[in-house]
């Protein structure tokens, strides 16, 4: 799975040729196939993960419940033993190493405040478990609690906290003892919707300011995308994409991935023939109810089947020439949202239904049963491996998946 | 104790005939305030009945002269208070009582801690039959175990016939018929109280908690002494107070273990009554036993307040 | 929710205290006393110890009495001990919940003091001219109906020389190998044996046998074996210890001969339980009936032969084999010590706190 010579995870290779990824050895965390299986229960909860995270990087680790992404995450901090596989922090295997040996910061979904404590002492355990003299804990403490802007909050009881701010002791309480990685266990999940988008800028400026090297798990795409400098998408404890979120979104390596991050119409089609569309590899190929398309990305051998990609969002609706797009479409449901509005429409007679989102304003909205023609910029179809991984190998852009992954619907919300 | 029982039989044979008549609807308006104080009625009769009028019956012994022979002078004096009271002897048998309460409480904390703690925090499958292993041993009567131990423990016993076969003793050790015996008897017989009552109170402990602070360089001891030990202790101060009543009221194992030696109150309460027939006297320590369990209660309230308020409170990091 | 304390505290108190009237009108109406039902016949009851006591005591004394009486049923209420019978009789002093009551003559004159008892009427218990005068206890009130006496056991598998007198008690092979129930009525008889033995009037001072118990205190294992000294003797748990008579003669025959009772020689103090006539027993008549029965040559023989208690009949005679090994045996006649168990009434709680503080607690 692993590149040998340098321990690169393959699956960056297969989305991400042109982003700026550091080089691997260069790798401040690096996991190596990392596998944890749990006894009595079936298959393994972690089958075999390897990435790697540059130093002062921020990787969002993202999947859905269930995925391995915190078993993954608890045993980089050493709380839980990988079956197989290791993890290295400066080259050096830490494998080994028991958690309160690591020196990395953790913070909990749960935050996992000493109900005992006040703020101040959650954020001085640290420091006193590692003997810094008094003057010092009080200072950095000080700090620490400066840097998540709760300095005047040090002598509150952590039941008296709301939940904004107990995520905010949580992460002093990390950060105070400068880990040399700090891992984060869906750390906005308990949080309402307003106050996560606050505490996500929080969190990015936090990292940024002090370098550290994050890592942190999370179920909800925008959060990753938004504040990882690298995402890597977990799925039934394998690594399906590592990159930077617009590979991730852009240059979804996996129909799973493809899903998962964002909304996707997945259209079923077969290569016609390979083509080229600019610098990059591309190829035509036929979508039944739509004809003949271009769609980027490696194609496999004409008369394979493969399946297209097309982000809702990139596609245009035009009620005036229902003829002159790139096919003809009638509209089955439109829905405002305030921001955008969201159609569905069928193609053709009897083609694909496909997901359309169009800003609010920026068109006349379309009724149901509204003739339109349907047209989408040069390089918004890409091609996604349709099989699903298996086994270890990573380079599965060959594309070409089972019969059964051909979707007869043609679409996906 | 006897004394007690024609109080306690009346109680219980009426305590069921008071649910009709407390049912019965009153006229006028039927509020949810009466509803409610009907609910509580015949608790309430029941509970005066076997609880409240034995005791003002013993209450009122202690204010009787026992005459010699046994005989009852029924007035109104605190001579009896005093005869006890100036008495070194029923000194003594307090004191015995709250030493054997100490070591009985500590050595069953100190013994039921782990087992409670593994039984806390354990994820695995057997945890339930675990937990039903070790408190089996309140299906069998403390009497039942009691025996038990004396054949382990007596000069006759499991214990000291092996070390005499071994070779390590020549006599017997004297484990029975004393308060060692006693101490270690009891001991066992209120280590699954113990165990039941800190498992349920342990539910502060969260493993997620000991994981933080393994994360932020606690090894294991620290986070025992940190963050277990603080967390648990209101668990440990209520099993305790268990544990130290029900041992203070032990009345079985001291008498049938501690070899007529160990003179604690309940035994000399029952031999004030049933030996002595001196019931006024009876009457007297049993209110002084009162007075020790009120005693008891405010030192464990004062504890668990100072628990809640300096150890799981405002326990800082520059404090 | 609008609760009112007060109102809900006066009603609770009105309802238990109606409640508490009727529970004791109903718990004095309840059991015991006397009742005749439809038929005519008369249940009298009996409060009489538990136990092999009880077992023995029905067959060779109760049912033959019901056998000769149809008309009268005698119902064994069991209790514990003495202390029992007092507490009971005096929470029913009105309506007393039995006809007939055992009582260990050390506790009956407070039970006859305080008119928990009845004197009996000579004329419907002639027997109580037959009585040994050991059982003629006081005037007028119940007389004794079993006659046993402090004995010492000894486990005969462990020691191979019996003791014979209570002086081996202090004998050095016996160390730590002792069990002395005596912070009760077999102390109390100690102390008068011993007394005896050191040439004391125990009426006059007993200070010498308190302090010969304290020299026997450090080689004593236990106070109060548990279950009981029988057990414990057939155990091996000890090998010596002091208990009473009769029911040693019982263990001596269920173990085997692993326990034995000694007599010993210097002679030994009688326990005496009497039997009484409980104070306004409706059926006073028929339980006077049933005493006189229970005194009478033929039934003290018979229970005595079964439960080797010297009768207190003087012309009940025990088969000659169980008569030796009770108190009744004439080497025991001779050297019984007296005792005048009215007096030792009101020496006896003081004694045994003595011997509780001085002997065993010190």
């Amino acid at each position: 799975m692993t590149d040998p010579t340098t321990g690169v995870p393959s699956p960056t290779a297969a989305g991400a040729g042109a982003a700026g990824a550091p080089a691997a050895d260069e790798g401040h965390l690096v996991l190596r196939d990392l596998v944890k299986t749990y006894p009595g229960r079936h298959g393994a909860a972690v089958r075999g993960v390897s990435l790697s995270v540059p130093r002062g990087a921020m990787l969002a680790v993202l999947g859905p419940s269930g995925c391995g992404k915190s078993t993954t995450l608890r045993m980089i901090a050493g709380l839980v033993a990988p079956s197989a596989g290791s993890v290295l922090v400066d080259g050096k295997d830490v494998t080994g190493t028991p958690a309160h040996h690591r020196d990395m910061g953790v913070v909990f979904q749960s935050y996992a405040l000493f109900p005992h404590m006040d703020v101040a002492g959650n954020v001085a355990f640290g420091l006193e478990m590692r003997k810094v003299p008094r003057p010092e804990r009080e200072r950095r403490v000080t700090e620490a609690l400066e840097l998540v802007r709760l300095d005047h909050l040090a002598r509150r009881r952590v039941s008296q906290l709301s939940g904004g701010q107990q995520q905010r002791v949580a992460l002093a309480r990390a950060l105070v003892v400068r880990p040399t990685v700090l891992l984060l266990d869906e750390p906005l999940s308990n949080l309402d919707a307003q106050l996560r988008t606050t505490m996500r800028e929080e969190i990015r400026r936090i990292q940024q300011e002090t370098g550290i090297t994050t890592v942190f798990v999370t179920h909800d795409q925008h959060e990753a995308l938004s504040m990882a400098d690298r995402v890597a998408v977990l799925h039934e404890g394998r690594l399906e994409q590592l990159g930077t979120p617009q590979e991730i979104y852009e240059r979804p390596a996996s129909r799973f991935t493809a899903e998962f991050v964002g909304r996707a119409n997945l259209l079923p089609a077969t290569v016609v023939a390979a083509a080229s569309a600019g610098e990059a590899a591309a190829a035509e190929v036929e979508v039944p109810g739509i004809g003949r398309i271009t769609a980027q990305g490696a194609s496999p051998a004409p008369g394979e089947p493969v399946t297209v990609l097309l982000r809702p969002h990139r596609v245009v609706l035009d009620a005036h020439d229902p003829d002159g797009g790139i096919a003809r479409g009638t509209v089955l449901t439109a829905g405002y949202t305030g921001e955008t509005v969201a159609y569905r429409v069928r193609v053709g007679g009897s083609g694909p239904e496909l997901d359309v989102e169009l800003p609010s304003g920026s068109h006349r909205p379309s009724a149901p049963g509204a003739e339109v023609g349907v047209s989408w910029q040069q390089g918004a179809a890409r091609l996604v491996p349709a099989a699903p991984r298996s086994g270890g190998d990573a380079e599965a852009a060959d594309g070409g998946g089972p019969a059964g992954d051909r979707d007869p619907r043609g679409g996906a919300a | 104790m006897s004394a007690a029982a024609p109080g306690t039989e009346t109680g219980s044979d009426t305590g069921s005939t008071t649910a009709p008549g407390a049912e019965r609807p009153a006229p006028g308006r039927w509020t949810p305030g009466r509803t409610a104080a009907a609910l509580l009625l015949p608790g309430l009769v029941a509970l005066l009945l076997t609880y409240a009028m034995p005791l003002v019956w013993v209450a009122r012994m202690a204010f009787n002269e026992p005459l010699p022979g046994g005989a009852i002078r029924q007035t109104l004096t605190l001579g009896t208070f005093a005869d006890v009271l100036t008495d070194g002897h029923y000194w003594r048998v307090i004191w015995q009582t709250v030493e054997l309460g100490a070591l009985v409480t500590v050595f069953t904390l100190l013994l039921s801690y782990p087992l409670a703690l593994f039984l806390a925090r354990t994820t695995t499958r057997w945890r339930g039959l675990l937990i039903a292993l070790a408190v089996t041993p309140l299906l069998i009567s403390s009497v039942a175990r009691t025996f038990g131990w004396m054949a382990i423990l007596g000069n006759q016993g499991v214990v000291n016939k092996t070390l005499q076969s071994v070779g390590i003793i020549d006599t017997p050790l004297q484990l029975a018929n004393n308060l060692t015996g006693v101490v270690i008897a009891s001991t066992e017989i209120y280590m699954p109280f113990a165990i039941l009552v800190m498992i349920s109170g342990f539910g502060r402990l969260d493993p997620e908690l000991e994981r933080a602070a393994a994360s932020l360089g606690a090894g294991r001891l620290a986070v025992l002494r940190r963050v277990v030990l603080p967390l648990t202790l209101p668990g440990v101060l209520t099993a305790g107070l268990l544990v130290f009543v029900l041992s203070l009221s032990g009345y079985v194992t001291p008498r049938l273990i501690g070899g007529g030696r160990v003179f604690v109150l309940a035994t000399e309460i029952y031999d004030e009554a049933i030996t002595a027939l001196n019931w006024p006297v009876a009457a007297v320590l049993s209110m002084l036993l009162l007075v020790l369990f009120g005693l008891v209660i405010v030192v464990y309230t004062r504890l668990q307040r100072f628990v809640e308020r300096r150890i799981l409170g405002e326990r800082g990091a520059a404090s | 929710m609008p609760l009112r304390p007060r109102a809900l505290a006066v009603s609770a108190g009105l309802l238990s205290g109606a409640l508490l009237l009727t529970s004791c009108a109903g718990s004095a109406t309840a059991p015991g006393g006397g009742a005749a039902d439809g038929s005519g016949r008369q249940t009298v009851t009996f409060m009489g110890f538990f136990g092999t006591f009880q077992d023995s005591f029905t067959k060779t004394v109760i049912e033959p009495f019901e056998d000769a009486n149809p008309d009268i049923e005698i119902e064994y209420v069991p209790i514990q001990n003495s202390a029992e019978v007092l507490a009971k009789l005096r929470a029913s002093k009105e309506r007393p919940v039995a006809d007939i009551a055992l009582m260990d003559s050390s506790v009956a004159p407070t039970a006859n003091e305080e008119g928990l008892f009845a004197e009996l009427d000579p004329a419907l218990v002639p027997n109580l001219e037959e009585l040994v005068d050991a059982a003629r206890l006081q005037d007028g009130y119940g007389p004794g109906l079993t006659l046993d006496s402090l004995s010492i056991l000894y486990n005969s598998d462990r020691v191979a020389e019996a003791p014979t007198s209570w002086d081996d008690l202090w004998d050095e092979r016996f160390e730590g190998r002792l069990a002395m129930p005596i912070a009760d009525t077999r102390g109390v008889a100690l102390l008068i044996a011993l007394s005896d033995i050191l040439g004391v009037d125990h009426q006059e001072d007993i200070d010498p046998a308190i302090e010969r118990l304290r020299e026997l205190a450090p080689g004593v294992q236990t106070w109060q074996p548990s279950p009981d000294v029988y057990t414990s003797v057939q155990s091996g748990e000890v090998d010596v210890a002091v208990g009473w008579n009769a029911r040693g003669q019982f263990y001596q025959d269920s173990s085997d001969g692993t326990v034995v009772p000694v007599l010993p020689e210097e002679g030994t103090v009688q326990q005496i339980n009497s039997i009484n006539l409980v104070n306004n027993s409706p059926a006073a008549d028929a339980a006077q009936k049933f005493i006189d029965y229970a005194i009478s040559a033929e039934a003290q023989k018979a229970f005595g032969d079964d439960a080797y208690y010297a009768p207190v009949n003087e012309n009940a005679e025990l088969d000659p084999e169980v008569a030796e090994r009770t108190t009744a045996s004439e080497a025991q006649q001779d050297k019984q010590i007296a005792v005048d168990w009215s007096w030792l009434t009101t020496r006896y709680t003081a004694w045994v706190d003595r011997i509780k503080r001085e002997v065993i607690g010190d």
